[in-house]
């Protein structure tokens, strides 16, 4: 036995070491402060589905991701080592859809607006192109449609016509209607870009009809037009009208031949999908679109404005106009005042906003503000404060990167 | 298994001075590597506030405080530690050519010993893996200790503790995740591809002294071929239909492909050692 002291020696030296090591690691990660939503006024239960995420700092150099709900919060070395494989964080809509439907969910892409779902079916649609040297060609839709009654899914691709001077294109929205499947489309073709509506039959699996359906005309050499969709509050939601802000860029000409890129004119335009029409929106004066953050959900726009201590949310209904102007108070309970480069991370769910302030440390708190945007009440107010004291108070911080709604 | 302690216990008291010299050095060097760091903060923060009068907050706001993350950074640090890393991957070599090109063609006696050859292999491949992680425990005893020397020179409000984990992802030797990785799962799977990768090294290795030239060219297209298998799952799912398995679905694929390549790697050694082998 002797002999062998040596390898006697090494091998309960590694395994103490590592050992240790990876023990006291498991241990010191809890070691993270807890942090929990706490009420100030109002209905607790409106909490109950939102998902804050967000990262903790201490000592300015270390940091880490966690997630907050009304049960408390989460850090992500906390979970378990696949279950951070396969996506912590991202985009809640898409993970419980993954959780739900695994198998239907193989290969799809990240994105909610390639999605649309409704109690019969989930739909996906998205263009598949091969990338070679010059351009993007060989555009391909991929959609799959899952019976979620008979539990059946059927899955087919379908050249996209008329293609031949696209520069590029991708999914906006997938929509469905009376067993026909609607993708709008932004096309890109010689740096200008237009919104085109393809209608696919799903039992026939065929394009039955395509259209351009908003595009910008009339353009001056040194223009290009931009059309962008409005972010929608659930965009795998049916809705009838698809919003679009479209606008002109042009290129001005500086001193000695620099440009500059100038928005000479943006406009709201609306897309009935059961009319088949397009219109533009005229809005009232004192809203420009633009310069705000706007959400939309099917009949009504909102328009999103934010100061230091305050969000102020303007809903504009399609066909009756603006319906009020709700102001919500973001300000913790030592009545700090917000510093002006602080901006919030808002979203809208359901008629309500949800706001929360981003960032919290040892000098204030970091504020979550729930909103009813038809009655303009402040239906929840509450504060993020970590559970117990912070030990090395003046340096730790947390961070909200996003908040969504489950 | 007695006949396999033996020959393992052998190989490693072959390299043991060697490797206690190289770990002499690391312990010398690295807590060298913390006192100067330590003495050279403490003259500058001296000089600073005592010469040229700069207020404490300022000069930590400015120049920041002490950690280990400046100790981590010298030459005195990283250094050895590369030089470990580089014995390492030097003697997966030397641990079989050594056995040829030494004073007396060791190898003769080694396979004439009564036990299957497989034996020398699997002891000189456990060897190698005894090496590695006594560098990494050697290191995580080191640490501590290390953190303390600096937390007797620097005052504390000079001062920043960081763990390891705090260290590495605050510092910007990132690769330092791979040999000291946040928790135990990834350390197996780490340890564990570095293990398939010295397999399929060994397997190249006994192509060559087998077949000599012609077996340099069979040790490296056995390397490709047991790299595309070990890829393939990735590589089918590239062409067929991408992301079609989710991570953690890959991760138990590619921990399957790396037992069959290492399956295949031993048991074509074993063939070659038993069979082909020259001396």
């Amino acid at each position: 036995m002797n002999k062998y002291w040596k390898l006697i020696i090494i091998g309960i030296v590694i395994i103490l070491s590592i050992g240790t090591f990876y023990i006291k690691s498991a241990l010191t990660v809890s070691k993270y402060p807890e942090f929990v939503i706490e009420k100030q006024s109002g209905d607790e239960s409106e909490v109950d589905n939102v998902v804050i995420n967000g990262n903790y700092y201490a000592r300015s150099t270390i940091g880490e991701s966690l997630t907050l709900t009304s049960n408390g919060s989460k850090y992500k070395s906390e979970q378990s080592f696949l279950k951070q494989l396969d996506g912590y964080g991202g985009i809640a809509s898409i993970r419980q859809l993954k959780e739900k439907h695994r198998n239907f969910m193989r290969g799809k892409s990240g994105s909610p607006d390639h999605f649309y779902e409704d109690e019969h079916y989930l739909v996906y649609g998205e263009v598949d192109y091969q990338v070679n040297s010059l351009s993007p060609r060989d555009f391909r839709f991929s959609i799959s449609v899952l019976d979620k009654v008979e539990d059946k899914t059927n899955s087919f691709e379908i050249d996209v016509p008329d293609v031949k001077e696209l520069d590029y294109m991708n999914v906006d929205d997938v929509q469905m209607m009376d067993g026909k499947l609607k993708i709008f489309t932004k096309n890109v073709t010689g740096g200008n870009e237009a919104v085109h509506l393809y209608s696919l039959d799903i039992a026939s699996e065929k394009i039955v009809d395509h259209k351009e359906v908003i595009s910008n005309e009339g353009l001056l050499e040194n223009q290009s037009g931009q059309i962008m969709i409005l972010s929608e509050t659930n965009p795998m939601q049916k809705h009838q009208n698809v919003l679009f802000e479209k606008s002109v860029i042009e290129d001005v000409e500086q001193s000695e031949g620099y440009y500059v890129s100038e928005e000479v004119s943006s406009e709201l335009v609306a897309y009935n999908l059961e009319t088949d029409e397009s219109h533009p929106i005229a809005l009232p004066e004192k809203i420009h679109a633009s310069e705000q953050r706007t959400m939309f959900d099917d009949s009504t726009i909102y328009f999103v404005e934010e100061s230091p201590n305050d969000v102020v949310v303007t809903p504009y209904l399609l066909n009756e106009g603006i319906k009020g102007e709700f102001k919500f108070t973001l300000r913790d309970s030592k009545n700090n005042d917000a510093s002006v480069e602080e901006s919030k991370t808002i979203t809208i769910n359901n008629g309500k906003v949800y706001a929360v302030t981003m960032m919290m440390d040892a000098k204030k708190a970091a504020v979550l503000v729930v909103g009813s945007l038809k009655t303009g009440k402040t239906l929840y107010t509450g504060e993020i404060i970590p559970k117990d004291p912070l030990k090395d108070e003046i340096d730790s911080s947390l961070y909200v990167t996003d908040i969504q709604i489950n | 298994m007695n006949r396999y302690l033996k020959l393992v216990n052998f190989e490693f008291n072959r390299i043991a001075k060697v490797y206690f010299v190289l770990l002499a050095i690391l312990l010398i060097s690295q807590i060298a590597g913390v006192i100067f760091s330590s003495k050279n903060y403490l003259n500058e923060t001296n000089r600073m506030i005592y010469e040229e009068l700069i207020p404490k907050a300022e000069y930590l706001s400015r120049y920041g405080p002490m950690s280990m993350d400046q100790v981590l950074s010298s030459i005195w640090f990283i250094g050895p530690m590369a030089l470990c890393v580089a014995l390492v991957a030097f003697y997966i070599f030397l641990i079989w050519y050594r056995d040829w090109f030494g004073k007396n063609t060791f190898i003769y006696r080694l396979l004439m010993l009564p036990t299957a050859r497989l034996n020398v292999f699997l002891a000189k491949i456990t060897t190698i893996l005894l090496m590695t992680f006594g560098f990494v425990a050697f290191q995580l005893i080191l640490y501590p200790i290390e953190s303390t020397i600096l937390k007797w020179m620097v005052p504390k409000e000079f001062r920043v503790d960081l763990s390891v984990h705090e260290l590495i992802s605050s510092s910007g030797f990132l690769e330092l995740n791979i040999i000291f990785p946040n928790s135990i799962i990834e350390f197996i799977l780490n340890y564990g591809a570095g293990f398939v990768a010295v397999t399929i090294l060994f397997t190249a290795i006994m192509f060559e002294r087998s077949y000599r030239i012609k077996g340099i060219l069979l040790g490296i297209g056995y390397s490709i071929l047991a790299v595309i298998i070990f890829f393939a799952p990735i590589i089918i799912q590239e062409f067929l239909q991408r992301y079609y398995l989710y991570p953690s679905e890959i991760l138990i694929v590619e921990v399957a492909m790396g037992i069959i390549v290492t399956c295949c790697s031993i048991w074509v050694s074993n063939y070659l050692l038993k069979k082909k082998i020259r001396i």
